[in-house]
């Protein structure tokens, strides 16, 4: 009798998982590559809970996040417009905006002085490697409006760009302007803000993959407000 | 994760995930031991162990596939120089990468009885690494003991409370170093009051009285825990170190994961090298030395950059101001 309950909560508790797994690969998933000042597990938290019913993943790192797209395509993925623009077969569908627009500035962060971009030409610059190594110089190029590139240094965390500047490993970070004004806030460095001319940098957008569009994710992204915004660096989000 | 079903329908899922561990790990080794004859070599001789490990994980996919990643491992008791040389005249690699500080000996032993050139050597998982490299040529790193200034402004970003005055007690070995990290940590201006204790004889009164002085007398923000295995002795800790901070609710700076416990009132706040950002700042360090021709002229050992946090979660909730947010800065929470 013992044993026919064993097999029958066996048989119970499969029945469960396959339900569980089943349930899974029917809601639509969300994958996630936003460098925020909070860590990924965290982040990937706090969205979770905006979109319920949506598997959210969020990955720390470009390499892990364009990996699983690959192996894995998601519904939608939720990054910079630079990030989803070099995704194949994705359509955008929801744009995070601030202060009216899509994109946002970028500046040169330094310590002690000003650092004008024409300057910055073969020197060392820090900055958050959002694309990648081997797309990051023509990136960058774009942003500075420069032909003479600077060498670059990377780092996967906005927070690690501080250290750039406090170990000297560039003569300076080139960064958002939102960002740069977080790091002057967390830091007592004399740190200086130079404006660049060139490119602006696409906010956070939320794209599709051809044919797996999905109405929940477009609504929850609708309602987001608050402090998971915030994060994001964006007030709102319009649908395309 | 195992789940049980009334006691006798064990269900190991773990054995399943350890399957799959064991795969990813063979399919990555191999990946990294494939050998493109198009491309540089870059070779890694790296203990066994769980760190190294990391480190190679994210130097080896950073790198990607623009060279060919070898490994080898080195004993610190078994590996000998002649072992260690054929290694390095098989790959013939760019780079050797050296983990850990038996390795970076054995490849300056290697040196001395091998004319050069040189590969270029970057060196990493080494303490004290500025001490320990001297001497090995073609050579630059990154520094394994994580900054003060690092600890410090990662502390002041999780805290809604001064972190002005950080108070450190140090044998004389670690003179120059203490002096080193107040400079920095001046930058931000923390101010390290640093206590010297000869470190013979009895240390845990030494200490116990030091850090005592430090919290009641500088009345310093926070206690920082130097790396030094003489400091952190347990009987030194238990009538040292526990004492003195028994009535202090100061944040005591912790570099080490362990000593950050719910069990004993010590370390409440740990700032760690994150190990596969290591590699993967390492693997940076490659690139730019390819763009230099592989020479490692001009540069100089690089501070760790990708840090861990691990916090005394319900301790500091209890005894600190903690930032809106700051939970979500941290990557271990300890309760």
């Amino acid at each position: 009798m013992r044993k026919l309950l064993s097999f029958s909560a066996l048989g119970i508790l499969m029945l469960l998982i396959t339900a569980e797994v089943s349930l899974a690969a029917d809601s639509p998933s969300m994958y996630v590559y936003l460098p925020t000042d909070i860590r990924p597990i965290a982040f990937q938290k706090q969205l979770q809970s905006h979109f319920p019913g949506v598997q959210v993943t969020v990955f720390g790192r470009i390499r892990d996040f364009e990996k699983n797209i690959k192996k894995k395509p998601p519904n939608a993925v939720l990054s910079p417009g630079p990030v989803v623009e070099l995704q194949k077969g994705m359509t955008s569908a929801v744009q995070g905006i601030r202060a009216g627009r899509k994109d946002e500035k970028y500046v040169l962060l330094s310590i002690g002085g000003e650092v004008d971009a024409k300057t910055v030409g073969g020197k060392v610059i820090g900055i958050l490697d959002l694309l990648g190594r081997k797309r990051m110089d023509a990136f960058v190029a774009k942003i500075l409006n420069s032909s003479k590139a600077p060498k670059l240094k990377r780092v996967t965390r906005i927070e690690d760009l501080l250290r750039v500047l406090q170990f000297k490993l560039a003569q300076a970070i080139l960064v958002s302007e939102r960002n740069a004004k977080a790091l002057q806030k967390a830091s007592k460095l004399d740190l200086q803000i130079k404006p660049v001319t060139g490119m602006k940098v696409g906010l956070p957008v939320i794209a599709f993959v051809k044919g797996k569009e999905s109405k929940e994710i477009v609504k929850a992204a609708q309602k987001l407000k608050g402090d998971i915004n915030v994060t994001m660096g964006v007030e709102r989000w319009n649908k395309l | 994760m195992k789940l049980q079903i009334q006691g006798k329908g064990t269900i190991w899922v773990s054995m399943l995930a350890l399957l799959c561990v064991g795969f990813i790990s063979t399919a990555s080794a191999q990946t990294a031991t494939e050998v493109d004859e198009g491309l540089e070599g870059v070779l890694v001789l790296m203990p066994e162990s769980e760190t190294s490990r990391s480190a190679f994980d994210g130097l080896s996919e950073e790198l990607g596939d623009e060279f060919n990643v070898s490994s080898q491992i080195v004993d610190a008791e078994t590996t000998k120089v002649e072992q260690l040389a054929k290694y390095i005249s098989d790959a013939k690699p760019v780079v050797v990468v050296l983990m850990n500080n038996a390795t970076v000996s054995l490849y300056r032993r290697y040196q001395s009885l091998t004319p050069g050139p040189y590969p270029a050597a970057v060196m990493m998982l080494t303490s004290f690494l500025k001490e320990s490299s001297k001497g090995i040529k073609n050579a630059t790193g990154i520094i394994y003991e994580i900054a003060g200034i690092t600890s410090f402004v990662t502390l002041r970003q999780l805290l809604d409370q001064p972190v002005a005055n950080v108070g450190v007690v140090y044998r004389p070995w670690a003179k120059g170093f203490v002096a080193e990290q107040k400079v920095l940590a001046a930058t931000e201006e923390i101010n390290i009051i640093g206590t010297e204790i000869s470190g013979e004889g009895n240390v845990a009164r030494q200490i116990k009285r030091a850090a005592y002085d430090l919290l009641t007398e500088e009345k310093v923000d926070a206690i920082w825990i130097l790396n030094d295995n003489a400091l952190l002795k347990k009987e030194v800790i238990a009538n040292g170190w526990l004492p003195a901070l028994k009535r202090s609710s100061a944040p005591v700076v912790v570099n080490v994961s362990s000593l950050v416990t719910p069990k004993i009132k010590f370390g409440s706040f740990a700032v760690l090298p994150d190990h596969e950002q290591l590699g993967v700042q390492a693997a940076n360090i490659i690139f730019e030395l390819q763009d230099q021709d592989w020479g490692v002229e001009g540069r100089s050992l690089e501070d760790p950059l990708a840090v861990e946090k691990v916090l005394l979660v319900d301790y500091a909730q209890d005894n600190f101001k903690l930032k809106k947010q700051a939970l979500d800065q941290v990557d271990k929470l300890v309760r």
